[in-house]
């Protein structure tokens, strides 16, 4: 996992907790990169698991709803941080329907070996549609905490229902996602 | 600082480190990119100059320019592809090595040493591109002014011989890879395939010529036999007809002798009979007195000896025929003797100069070596006289003969040509035809021109005839010289 995620998490936790919950968390997990993270270096992916897992220990909060709460967070700092081209869009749906053809590809370009997860959106209508997330990561709670924190950003609410789930040993992730504006 | 931002610190200095870690291999990535598009333009651009190069070739060998400006064009084209200073080229003509003007310096560079030359004219079965260094003490002053210090020799060989070099001189600071050279000589293969492309050409269009000539000389062999053929079967007419003729008009010519000599002692007779009535005074004058006024024996006799006269003319002119019809039948009789040309001419101007004079100036030009030729030296004199006399009858006022010989290829050429008022080529045509007369009644038999012609033939030769309207006409004999 590309070290822009953990530099994300390490904000969340300074944003919501402080230094000493995330110096907690750090020593609590056993890492192998010591828990310094540079934006562009790939990490394996059991430390953010790790992490994550005892992030929730110490703020005692259940792991999903930590993760959709980085989810969330994270989709701010990705559109402050991550690709040029996420700053080009003005809805969430414009922006799944390009998420693969346009982010995902740019991503690659600049780090070949990064593994990115599959986004797809079909819509229904204008405002609704299906999203399909797929990764062996199997981390929908943080995509599903991405789409609300993206529907935030473009001055949206949203409407998710988690009609499968990988965890419930399906092959991908669906939501039934209905977009309305603030 | 706390606790707490302390391991932060720490963690942050080992995360920078990464950063500059991984800033340095993006480093490395980019240089080494801009390294691989920098070489890969360097290298498109060798390619385009090296397709500019074969093209331009390509072209000028696609052009019909003439081989020695293709060979310049393509040394100059090499020059500037390989940026060389100056060049030349060197071909074999007439088996010696020559050398253009330099090209691209209005400077002098002398030739190289000769084994080079031989070298390379003689490496037909390996030659190649060869790069020298200009070292030779001779060279090695001009080489410093020019600035030149290597020469690339570019071989072009056609059918398998190298037959052009060409010289393109480098200048210290030039250089290139290998390759480059490769494509030098795909284009001096370019040039080879032209040079041998254009020698084909040349021998296809000289065996054109040649069939040409061929189809000619056999349309003219088919005229003449044509011509042959004519001549024959009126020989034989002729023949048949001259022996005919000739039996009757022998006893007419025989019988109209005797009755002319009768006619003279009758008419004697007669003149002395009215003598002796006129001094008489009995029937018998006085009866002969008074026929010779009714009928004029005086006028009468006169009237018989121009009738006679006329007949004799007459007959004259049948026995010309039927003796020039005998020639004429006698063409395939066997050739024997030898003669002098010149002299054979000379004698028959004598004969004809009483004809000629009044009417033409006559120009002699003859060879030097009075050639032999075999045959009948009066029917050859036969032949010129006709000819002479035609030309001289041909003219409505002076004018001029002009009568040559020539000796050339076991051949004397007799040229008889005059300032008459020439013929139209209908009458050319028809002019050796037996018979065949632009003279009026009486005036001529229409075979002089074929007889003359039965005759050259006869004697192993041809005759022809040129004329212009208004210009004159000349006829041409080639006859065999004697062995």
């Amino acid at each position: 996992m590309l070290g822009i995620v953990f530099n994300a998490l390490e904000e969340f936790v300074l944003e919501t907790a402080d230094m000493e919950t995330w110096n907690a968390v750090i020593d609590a997990s056993d890492l192998q990169s010591g828990g310094a993270y540079t934006f562009g270096v790939t990490y394996e992916d059991s430390e953010i698991v790790s992490l994550a897992t005892n992030l929730c220990k110490q703020l005692d909060i259940p792991l999903e709803t930590g993760l959709d709460l980085f989810g969330q967070f994270f989709f701010g700092y990705l559109i402050k941080k991550g690709p040029i081209e996420l700053q080009e869009y003005n809805d969430t749906q414009t922006l799944l329907k390009n998420i693969e053809d346009v982010v995902h590809r740019d991503v690659k370009r600049l780090h070949p070996n990064a593994y990115t997860p599959f986004f797809e959106y079909l819509p229904d209508t204008q405002s609704s549609g299906s999203l399909t997330y797929a990764s062996k990561r199997r981390l929908c709670m943080v995509a599903g905490g991405l789409l609300q924190g993206a529907a935030k950003h473009y001055g949206q609410s949203v409407e998710m229902e988690h009609v499968q789930c990988m965890h419930d040993g399906a092959e991908n992730c669906i939501w039934q996602v209905k977009f309305s504006k603030h | 600082m706390s606790d707490a931002y302390k391991a932060a610190y720490e963690r942050e200095k080992i995360a920078r480190l990464a950063a500059e870690k991984l800033l340095d291999e993006k480093s490395r990535e980019v240089q080494s990119s801009i390294e691989m598009i920098h070489y890969q333009f360097n290298d498109l651009m060798s390619q385009k100059k090296e397709s500019d190069y074969l093209l331009a070739v390509s072209r000028l060998t696609q052009t019909d320019q003439g081989l020695k400006k293709s060979v310049h064009d393509y040394t100059t084209e090499s020059m500037k592809f390989l940026n060389a200073k100056c060049s030349r080229y060197s071909y074999i003509s007439d088996g010696k090595i020559v050398i253009s003007n330099l090209i691209g310096s209005d400077d002098q560079l002398p030739k190289l040493g000769l084994n080079v030359y031989q070298d390379i004219y003689k490496k037909d079965d390996r030659s190649t591109v060869m790069i020298s260094e200009l070292n030779s003490p001779e060279l090695l002053g001009v080489s410093m002014v020019l600035g030149i210090n290597r020469v690339v020799f570019l071989p072009i060989k056609s059918f398998g011989k190298v037959n052009t070099v060409c010289e393109i001189y480098l200048s210290e600071g030039v250089d290139f890879k290998p390759e480059v050279l490769d494509q030098c000589q795909v284009a001096g293969f370019q040039i080879s395939a032209m040079l041998e492309r254009s020698a084909d050409q040349k021998e296809l269009e000289k065996s054109y010529q040649e069939i040409k000539l061929s189809h000619d000389k056999i349309k003219q062999a088919q005229a003449q036999l044509v011509q042959s053929e004519k001549m024959a079967s009126l020989g034989q007419l002729a023949a048949g007809v001259a022996h005919e003729i000739n039996n009757p008009i022998g006893f007419v010519t025989s019988n109209f002798s005797t009755l002319k000599e009768y006619s003279h002692v009758l008419a004697e007779y007669f003149s002395h009979a009215v003598q002796l009535a006129e001094q008489s005074d009995n029937e018998i004058s006085s009866v002969m007195k008074k026929m010779d006024e009714k009928e004029n024996f005086k006028f009468l006799f006169s009237d018989i000896k121009n009738i006679m006269d006329d007949c004799d003319d007459g007959l004259l002119r049948v026995k010309e025929i039927v003796a020039n019809l005998k020639s004429f039948a006698r063409s395939d009789e066997e050739v024997t003797g030898e003669f002098k040309i010149n002299q054979c001419i000379e004698n028959t101007i004598k004969v004809v100069w009483n004809e000629l004079k009044y009417k033409a100036r006559l120009h002699k030009d003859f060879d030097e070596n009075d050639c032999s030729v075999k045959g009948h030296e009066g029917q050859i004199g036969q032949v010129i006289m006709n000819m002479l006399v035609n030309a001289a009858q041909a003219m409505e006022a002076d004018g001029d003969i002009y009568i040559q010989t020539r000796a050339q290829d076991g051949f004397v050429r007799i040229t008889i040509r005059d300032t008459a008022k020439g013929m139209p080529q209908s009458v050319m045509d028809k002019i050796f035809d037996p018979f065949y007369t632009t003279k009026g009644v009486n005036e001529g038999t229409g075979l002089g021109l074929s007889i003359s012609h039965g005759i050259i033939e006869k004697h192993g030769g041809n005759v022809s005839v040129e004329s212009e309207e208004g210009v004159g006409t000349c006829f041409i004999i080639n006859l065999p010289i004697a062995d």
